[in-house]
C-alpha cells in the first residue's frame, strides 16, 4: 500500500484548526478538542531491526476521515512498505509517504456513519543507523460535515538505535609452508596477509573496545552495522 | 424495529469482481461479517494496534465503469472523469495530499480542493468521499429512497432479496388487514397480485451487483405497477374480475424496460376498474357482483384517489419501493396529492402505452408515482424509449436527455419564472393557505411568480372545459388491447361480454352498457386524425406552449387538489394539451384552515411544462421539495416488529 509522493507537506502545515466544507449544512462550531493522541514504538533497537509503531486516538467523538502523520529521521529509519494497518472495513485506506513522514489516511464512505471512540493504527520502520529516532506524530481529524480538528504534534515517542556491537573474529596464524614449486612452473608462493584485527596484535586496526578514540571506534561501528544492515536488507528483500 | 441480517450475502464465496483485480494498489473495502453496534456510530477498538486486515478480503461490490446517476451532488466533485465518486478519485486525492496551485498535478485535483484552502488535505478527501453512493449505517426500509437502497445494497448493508422479501412480508401484514384502530378504518386494498418469482430476480440482481457494481440506479429494486400494465409473471386485470385470467404473454413496453434497468416487478397494484375513476374501485377475484375501495394510509376511511389508488396506497405506505401507475385525466395525480407522493404524468409520446389496458388513448399515458423526485427521476430514466408498437413515441427521437437525474439539482429554481392562475388555485382555505405559502419558497429559491389574468387565464378555462376521451374512446382502444394482448383464456373480450360476466364492479353497468353504444364514426370524428379531440389537445398544446413562451414561463403551478378531493377542472389541463406534468406534496390541513377537513391531509402542487421539458420539471419539483420536505410518513403503517 505504497504510495510516494514526493511533495508532501504537512497536512498540519498551516498549523490551527481548519473549518471543512460542510456536506450538508455548514457548522461553523468546532470540535471540541477530546481526541488524545499517544504514540508508543519501540523504544530501543538494534541498528538494523525493526521499530514497531503504534498510534493511538482516544475518544474520538465523530472521525468520518482521519490523517495520522509520523514524522521520523530518515537517516535513521525507513518506513516498511505495507506495514501500515487499515481502518475500520468498509472505508478508504491509503499510505502516503515523503522523506522524513508517513501519513496514514482514513475515511468512511458515502454517508457512512462516522468513526467513534477509540482508534488506532500501527506501523513498522526498519531502523538504519544509531542515533536517537524519536518519533512525532500529528493528526487530523474530519467529522460528519467537514469540520477538521488539527492536532499539530499531539505526541512523541523515544526511539533509540544501537550500534550493532562489532563481532571480533579470533587471530590466525599465517601458513609457514610454502607452495611446493611446481614442476617446469614459475609459481610463487604467496604468503598469506596476517588478519588485521586482533585482539592481540598492534595492527592499526585493532579494536580494544570503548575509550579513548571512541569516535574511530564509532567509526568503525557505523561500518560495520551498514554492512550488517546491508546484508539484512538484501536479506529480508528476497 | 425489524433489521435485516446484516451478514451481506453476495459476499459470500463469489468471484473477485473484475474490479478488485485492477492493479490499483490499496482499497479493500470489506464489510465486517459481524453485527456492528447498532447505534449508528462505530466504537473501535481499544487502545492498541487494530486487527491485522484481512489480505486478501473482496471488496463487496464493484464500482460500474458507467455513472448511472447524475445528479449533479453526485458528479461535481468527480476527478477521474468517470461522473461519478469512486475510490479512484479518493486515491488521486491521496497521492496529492499537501499539493497546491504550484503543483504540477494541480490542475487534476484542484476540483477537489473542496473547501478551497489551496491545498489537498484529509478535510478535502472526506468531502469527496461524502459523494459516494455507499452507507454501512443501519438500513430502515420505511421511507427509503432509491438512493438509501443503492447504497445499502453497494456497503452490503442489505441485498435486493432482502428488500424484496421485506417488503413482501410488508404486504402480508399490513395490505389486507384493518390497522387503524378507528371504526371507521380500512385496509389498504392496493395490492391485487404479488410475483412468485421476484426473489429470484432479486438474486440475480444481487449477482449483478457482485460482479459488475450498480449498473442502474433501479438495480434490485422493488417496484409495484399497476394492474394495467401487462406483466409476463402476473395476470392483468384491470381492476375487474372479468379478466381474473388474464395473464399476457408479454411484458408492457415499460415494463420490460423496467426489468432490463434491473428493477424487480413486486406485485400489481389496485386501480379503478378499467381505470375509470378517482375511486379506485376493484372487482378482481372477487365473486360477481362484489367489489373493493382502496383506502389512503393516512386515513383509511379515505379514498387512496384514482385510479392508480393502489399505486399510489402502496408507494405511501412503503409496500414498494417505486410505483407506476398511469394518468388519463388524473389518476396519477389524484393519488399523488392525496397520499403526499411526487407524480409524473409525461408528455403523451415519452412512454409507450403498448402493453397497457387502454383508456382513452388521445390521453393515456403511463408515469412514476414515487415517495421522492429523486425516485421518480430515476423510475422515468428507465421507461422512455421509441416504441414501433406505439407511434406517438417517435416524437421523442433527440428529446430525451441522457438522465433525468441531471436535473436534480436543489437550486434549479433560481432564475425561473413560473406562472399561476388565481381560479386554478380556487378558493379551498387549505389550498389558499398551501399555496400562499408555496408562492413564498418559489420566490425565496430565486424564482419570479407571475399571475396569468385575463385572456392567459381565460386560455387555461378553455382548454380544462374539454370533455374526457374516456367516453368516446374506451370501446375503440380497448378492442385493439384485446386482439393483441389480452389473454386467450379469458372469456369477456367486449364491454357486451363483460357486462354478461357479472364480474365487475355492478355501479358500472351504466357506464359499460353507454360505452359499448359508441360507435366507430363517434371515435373516429372524436379521436381519429382529423377528429375534433384530437385538433383540440393539438392546438391547446400550441396556444399553451405559445401563452408560456411569450411569458418566458418555464413553468405553470395549480394545486393537484384538495384535501381528498378535486380541485375543479386542474386535472384536465395536462391531458388536454398533452403537456407533461409533475406534482409534489405542498404541505397538509392544519386546524385553522378553518373547514372541516381531515387532519393532516395532503395536498401536491403540480407543475406543468413545455412538451418534453420533463427535466426542467423535475428540477423545479426538486428544489421545491428540497426547501420543503413536506411528505410525511403514515403513521399507521411503521417498521414491522
Amino acid at each position: 500500500m505504497k504510495h510516494t509522493s514526493s511533495r508532501l507537506r504537512a497536512v498540519l502545515a498551516a498549523g490551527g484548526i481548519a473549518l471543512g466544507l460542510s456536506m450538508v449544512a455548514a457548522s461553523p462550531a468546532l470540535a471540541a478538542p477530546t481526541t488524545t493522541v499517544t504514540m508508543t514504538a519501540t523504544p530501543e533497537v538494534e541498528a538494523g531491526k525493526a521499530v514497531d509503531v503504534s498510534v493511538a486516538l482516544a475518544g474520538t467523538v465523530d472521525a468520518y476521515s482521519y490523517a495520522i502523520t509520523v514524522t521520523f529521521d530518515p537517516a535513521l529509519l525507513d518506513y516498511v512498505d505495507d506495514s501500515a494497518s487499515e481502518g475500520p472495513a468498509g472505508g478508504f485506506d491509503s499510505v502516503e509517504e515523503a522523506a522524513g513522514s508517513v501519513t496514514i489516511l482514513h475515511s468512511r464512505l458515502g454517508t457512512s456513519p462516522a468513526l467513534a471512540g477509540d482508534l488506532a493504527a500501527s506501523l513498522q520502520f526498519t531502523s538504519l543507523a544509531a542515533g536517537d529516532a524519536t518519533l512525532t506524530t500529528s493528526v487530523t481529524l474530519v467529522d460528519t460535515v467537514g469540520a477538521t480538528t488539527v492536532l499539530a504534534d499531539a505526541a512523541t515517542a523515544p526511539v533509540t538505535i544501537a550500534a550493532v556491537p562489532v563481532e571480533t573474529t579470533p587471530p590466525t596464524t599465517p601458513p609457514t609452508t610454502t607452495t611446493p614449486p611446481t614442476s617446469g612452473g614459475d609459481t610463487t608462493s604467496t604468503p598469506t596477509a596476517a588478519p588485521a584485527s586482533s585482539t592481540n596484535g598492534d595492527g592499526s586496526l585493532a579494536i580494544t573496545g570503548f575509550g579513548a578514540g571512541a569516535l574511530a571506534v564509532f567509526a568503525i561501528a557505523l561500518l560495520g552495522v551498514g554492512f550488517v544492515a546491508l546484508r539484512r536488507r538484501s536479506a529480508s528483500a528476497r | 424495529m425489524s433489521r435485516r441480517p446484516r451478514t451481506p450475502e453476495s459476499t459470500s464465496g463469489i468471484a473477485r469482481s473484475p474490479f478488485s483485480q485492477r492493479n490499483t494498489p490499496v482499497i479493500s473495502r470489506r464489510v465486517r461479517q459481524t453485527a456492528i453496534a447498532a447505534t449508528g456510530i462505530i466504537s473501535v477498538l481499544a487502545v492498541g494496534t487494530l486487527a491485522a486486515a484481512p489480505a486478501s478480503a473482496d471488496p463487496v461490490v464493484a464500482e460500474p465503469a458507467t455513472a448511472v446517476f447524475l445528479s449533479p451532488y453526485y458528479t461535481e466533485l468527480d476527478l477521474t472523469g468517470d461522473d461519478q465518486v469512486t475510490d479512484d478519485d479518493l486515491q488521486l486525492l491521496a497521492d496529492s495530499l499537501g499539493a497546491t496551485s504550484s503543483s504540477p498535478e494541480w490542475a487534476s485535483v484542484q476540483t477537489g480542493d473542496v473547501d478551497a484552502d489551496g491545498t489537498i488535505t484529509v478535510t478535502d478527501i472526506a468531502a469527496v468521499s461524502s459523494r459516494i453512493i455507499y452507507d454501512d449505517g443501519p438500513f430502515d426500509i420505511v421511507e427509503a429512497s432509491t438512493i438509501d437502497m443503492q447504497a445499502a445494497m453497494n456497503a452490503g448493508v442489505t441485498t435486493s432479496v432482502a428488500l424484496t422479501q421485506e417488503y413482501f412480508d410488508r404486504i402480508a401484514a399490513y395490505d389486507k388487514a384493518k390497522i387503524d384502530p378507528a371504526e371507521s378504518g380500512r385496509a389498504l386494498n392496493s395490492i391485487i397480485t404479488t410475483s412468485t418469482v421476484a426473489l429470484e430476480s432479486a438474486a440475480a440482481a444481487d449477482a449483478t451487483r457482485a460482479e459488475q457494481g450498480m449498473t442502474s440506479m433501479l438495480l434490485g429494486i422493488p417496484i409495484a405497477v399497476k394492474d394495467n400494465y401487462d406483466t409476463v409473471d402476473m395476470v392483468t386485470t384491470g381492476g375487474c374480475g372479468c379478466w381474473d385470467a388474464n395473464q399476457t404473454s408479454d411484458d408492457a413496453f415499460m415494463v420490460k424496460s423496467l426489468r432490463d434497468a434491473g428493477a424487480i416487478i413486486l406485485a400489481k397494484a389496485s386501480l379503478d376498474e378499467f381505470a375509470f375513476g378517482f375511486a379506485s374501485e376493484y372487482s378482481s377475484f372477487q365473486p360477481a357482483g362484489t367489489s373493493t375501495l382502496v383506502a389512503s394510509p393516512y386515513a383509511t376511511s379515505k379514498t387512496a384517489g384514482g385510479s392508480s389508488g393502489g399505486t399510489g396506497a402502496a408507494i405511501a405506505a412503503n409496500l414498494a419501493g417505486i410505483g407506476f401507475g398511469t394518468d388519463t385525466g388524473g389518476s396519477i395525480r389524484i393519488p399523488s396529492t392525496y397520499n403526499q407522493l411526487v407524480g409524473i404524468r409525461p408528455t403523451v409520446g415519452l412512454t409507450s402505452r403498448d402493453g397497457i389496458i387502454p383508456l382513452a388513448l388521445s390521453q393515456d399515458t403511463g408515469g412514476p408515482i414515487a415517495r421522492s423526485v429523486t425516485d421518480a427521476a430515476v423510475a422515468l430514466d428507465a421507461v422512455v424509449g421509441v416504441d414501433p408498437n406505439d407511434a406517438i413515441t417517435a416524437e421523442q427521437t433527440g428529446l430525451v436527455p441522457d438522465s433525468y437525474t441531471q436535473y436534480l439539482d436543489p437550486t434549479a429554481l433560481a432564475g425561473t419564472r413560473i406562472g399561476f392562475s388565481a381560479s386554478m388555485i380556487g378558493s379551498n382555505a387549505t389550498d389558499v393557505r398551501l399555496w400562499a405559502a408555496a408562492k413564498a419558497t418559489l420566490e425565496a429559491q430565486g424564482a419570479t411568480v407571475v399571475e396569468l389574468t385575463g385572456a392567459d387565464a381565460a386560455l387555461l378555462t378553455t382548454v380544462m372545459g374539454e370533455g374526457s376521451g374516456s367516453t368516446n374512446e374506451f370501446k375503440h382502444d380497448l378492442a385493439v388491447y384485446v386482439q393483441n394482448h389480452l389473454s386467450p383464456a379469458v372469456t369477456a373480450r367486449s364491454l357486451t361480454e363483460i357486462v354478461a360476466s357479472k364480474k365487475f364492479v355492478p355501479s358500472r353497468q351504466g357506464t359499460y352498457v353507454q360505452r359499448e353504444a359508441v360507435t366507430e364514426e363517434t371515435y373516429q370524428n372524436w379521436a381519429g386524425p382529423t377528429g375534433t379531440h384530437t385538433a383540440f389537445i393539438a392546438n391547446a398544446s400550441t396556444n399553451v406552449t405559445a401563452l408560456m413562451d411569450s411569458l418566458d414561463l418555464d413553468s405553470i403551478v395549480y394545486p393537484s387538489g384538495t384535501p381528498y378531493g378535486t380541485n375543479g377542472s386542474n386535472m384536465r389541463l395536462s391531458p388536454n394539451t398533452g403537456m407533461p406534468a409533475v406534482t409534489v406534496p405542498m404541505g397538509q390541513t392544519s386546524p385553522d384552515d378553518g373547514v372541516n377537513a381531515v387532519p393532516n391531509a395532503g395536498v401536491n402542487l403540480e407543475f406543468l411544462g413545455h412538451n418534453y421539458d420533463e427535466g426542467t420539471l423535475i428540477g423545479l419539483a426538486y428544489a421545491f421539495e428540497q426547501a420543503t420536505h413536506y411528505r410525511t410518513t403514515p403513521a399507521l403503517y411503521p417498521d414491522l416488529p
